[in-house]
């Protein structure tokens, strides 16, 4: 059985117009993925497509107008969907975590370091502490902060942006999780770092054989932390499969056109069609929501298109995806 | 080679820091952009690469060195005489939410760089500014929106617009693309290429974006804490980083393709603080084959054939290369 199972997810955004009248924005339509053992997904796609609000879905993290509309979530055996937000139920924060982006403003500016980490373990589990801290200094030394011991009762408005990209993936491991969540893990840290703070995240997630979600939007994270992929594209995941798979041929025409937008793509086989504005999630038509700007959209393609199955697990939401994943 | 449209030499920018002390932003660089070449500025974060496209554009003022645009000295030059000049040295900034007036629709926008440089009749300023919207591909009838109705990839073609409407010799783009999705910044990317050949533009992009700059430049200049520390053609220096930090940098870019093999050369540390700069080579402190020699005094640009050139005095005995 899979670790996490996410089953036709819906998630609507229900408020009400300057007229009064009710308007639903579908920004989740039927997400559907599972993560196994070990594994690192990489969940990409552009702005508004639907990458975070999937994690806050999962994390239960979800606060109205954001309602979940439809579907399952299992995590470990357990219907996470149907429990209780708000509540500490001890499997969010402790058994699924979660590496917010933008570090500064995620730690908690009031407290040092290691009174965070120490809140963290005594959130979920009844140690002293003492314990707690000394846990707390093993774990900074985990994710390669030089003296731990003294990083402890450093502030967070002292640490560089590397520095406190590192302590949070300190205090998303340190209650041992099974599936830690990276959202945008290295966003607005220089490359260097990036590459170091992802090697770090990697090293920890085989040395504990979690699994992990990164969100991203950077092909080449995909490319070389991920083992599998899924595309977003206006609330539904159009493309996963094996990071090699779905790199080598892809089977949706947005996931071609994504990775022919990469510089590097763009240097080797010149400028491809270049895609406008993302559907209206107010207004979604019927059908395929990616054919007002795919190259290869037909008459057919105004019917919802199915999942199309090949092997090894990779699969495409398209009616001509079996024409599609020549390289 | 003809007369640099831009020549940069010994540029200096100190800020005040408080008590007393300065951040050292930039440290003496120097450079040339010819007509219609493409320079790329690329470094990390507090490598003084926007600092340098705000000098040199004369956004902010130099704490020394000397700026000729055109052939004319610019360093000092009254804002009164500066104006006019600024028709043909334009900026387009990252965020182009924060680069358009909210109030002001984008016809508006477009027309007021018209309005400040040429003697356009209103009718032949309409003129204009459709057909600066239909060379960066927007549609005519966002013309009559407000900024806010626009999305951000269509704001940076309305900021692309502005700067080209006067007829630029130089556009200093910094990070145009960095806040844009993959797809729309490929369309930017796109539509400077067609600029650049149709208008012949010069352009200077900067960016910490490396396959981007790859991309987009014909020459470009590595930054390390406002130093230059290797430049070249993009071509050969992508090939041939001889630079430690720009082997460092070059080998942390990941490239899209699951099958490319990554170097990876680590850094040691973190970068120094730009307040108390060490008195050697800046990137000394951090680097896997610093030498004593190397903190003992600013490292001088040692050629490597061409315009190729790196500030490492390693080079001459050959232990400038990073191993695998």
């Amino acid at each position: 059985m899979s670790l996490l199972t996410v089953e036709n997810l819906h998630l609507h955004f229900v408020t009400r117009g300057f007229d009064n009248r009710v308007r639903v924005a579908r920004a989740l339509n039927g997400v559907s993925f599972a993560i196994e053992e070990g594994e690192v997904l990489g969940l990409v796609g552009e702005t508004g497509a639907g990458k975070s609000l999937t994690a806050l879905a999962l994390l239960g993290m979800l606060r109205p107008p954001a309602v979940i509309a439809g579907g399952r979530i299992r995590f470990e055996g357990r219907e996470l969907a149907a429990l209780d937000s708000g509540a500490p139920d001890h499997i969010r924060g402790k058994r699924l975590t979660l590496i917010p982006q933008s570090p500064h403003t995620s730690l908690d500016p009031l407290s040092r370091i290691g009174e965070q980490l120490v809140r963290m373990q005594r959130e979920h589990a009844p140690v002293s502490r003492p314990q707690a801290w000394r846990r707390a200094a093993d774990m900074l030394a985990e994710v390669h902060i030089p003296a731990p011991e003294q990083r402890l009762k450093a502030w967070p408005h002292e640490l560089s942006g590397g520095m406190a990209q590192r302590v949070l993936i300190a205090m998303a491991l340190i209650n041992q999780p099974r599936l830690v969540i990276a959202d945008e893990p290295t966003t607005g840290l220089d490359v260097t770092v990036q590459a170091e703070v992802l090697d770090t995240l990697r090293e920890l997630v085989q040395a504990h054989g979690m699994s992990a979600i990164i969100i991203t939007h950077d092909l080449g994270i995909v490319a070389h932390y991920c083992d599998r992929v899924a595309v977003m594209f206006a609330g539904t995941i159009v493309e996963q499969g094996s990071t090699r798979a779905v790199f080598r041929g892809q089977r949706h025409p947005y996931t071609r056109a994504l990775i022919a937008s990469t510089p590097k793509r763009i240097a080797e086989r010149g400028f491809g069609p270049v895609g406008g504005t993302p559907p209206d999630l107010y207004a979604l038509p019927a059908g395929c929501l990616y054919r007002d700007r795919c190259v290869m959209a037909a008459e057919l393609c105004a019917t919802p298109p199915p999942v199309v199955a090949f092997d090894g697990a990779h699969q495409a939401l398209c009616h001509f995806a079996t024409q599609l994943g020549a390289p | 080679m003809s007369s640099p449209i831009l020549a940069a030499s010994g540029l200096v920018k100190r800020f005040p820091a408080g008590r007393g002390r300065e951040v050292n932003a930039v440290n003496g660089v120097d450079f040339e952009i010819a007509p219609g070449e493409a320079v790329g500025l690329v470094g990390e974060s507090g490598s003084g690469k926007s600092t340098i496209g705000m000098l040199v554009t004369r956004l902010l003022a130099v704490s020394a060195g000397r700026i000729a645009f055109d052939g004319r000295d610019i360093t000092a030059l009254p804002e009164r005489e500066m104006r006019p000049l600024r028709a043909r040295l334009q900026i387009v900034f990252q965020d182009p939410w924060g680069a358009l007036n909210p109030r002001m629709t984008i016809a508006r926008a477009l027309q007021e760089p018209l309005k400040l440089h040429t003697d356009l009749e209103p009718r032949e300023r309409i003129t204009r500014v459709r057909e600066l919207a239909q060379s960066v591909r927007l549609p005519l009838a966002s013309l009559e929106r407000f900024p806010h109705e626009l999305s951000g990839g269509q704001l940076q073609r309305v900021c692309i617009a502005r700067a080209l409407a006067t007829r630029p010799k130089l556009i200093v783009l910094d990070e145009p693309t960095s806040s844009l999705d993959l797809s729309v910044r490929a369309g930017i990317l796109q539509l400077l290429d067609e600029i650049r050949r149709e208008t012949g533009v010069a352009i200077l992009f900067i960016s910490h974006d490396l396959e981007t700059v790859e991309l987009v430049t014909d020459r470009v200049l590595v930054l390390y804490l406002g130093n230059v520390v290797e430049q070249g053609a993009t071509r050969e220096m992508f090939a041939r980083p001889a630079h430690p930090y720009t082997q460092t940098l070059l080998s942390a870019n990941l490239p899209p393709d699951p099958d490319a093999k990554l170097a990876r050369h680590a850094a040691i540390g973190e970068t120094p603080s730009p307040i108390n700069l060490p008195p050697g080579c800046a990137f000394a402190s951090r680097c896997p084959v610093a030498i004593a020699a190397c903190r003992d005094a600013r490292p001088p640009a040692m050629p490597l054939g061409g315009d190729h050139a790196a500030a490492c005095i390693r080079i001459a005995d050959g232990g400038n290369v990073l191993s695998r």
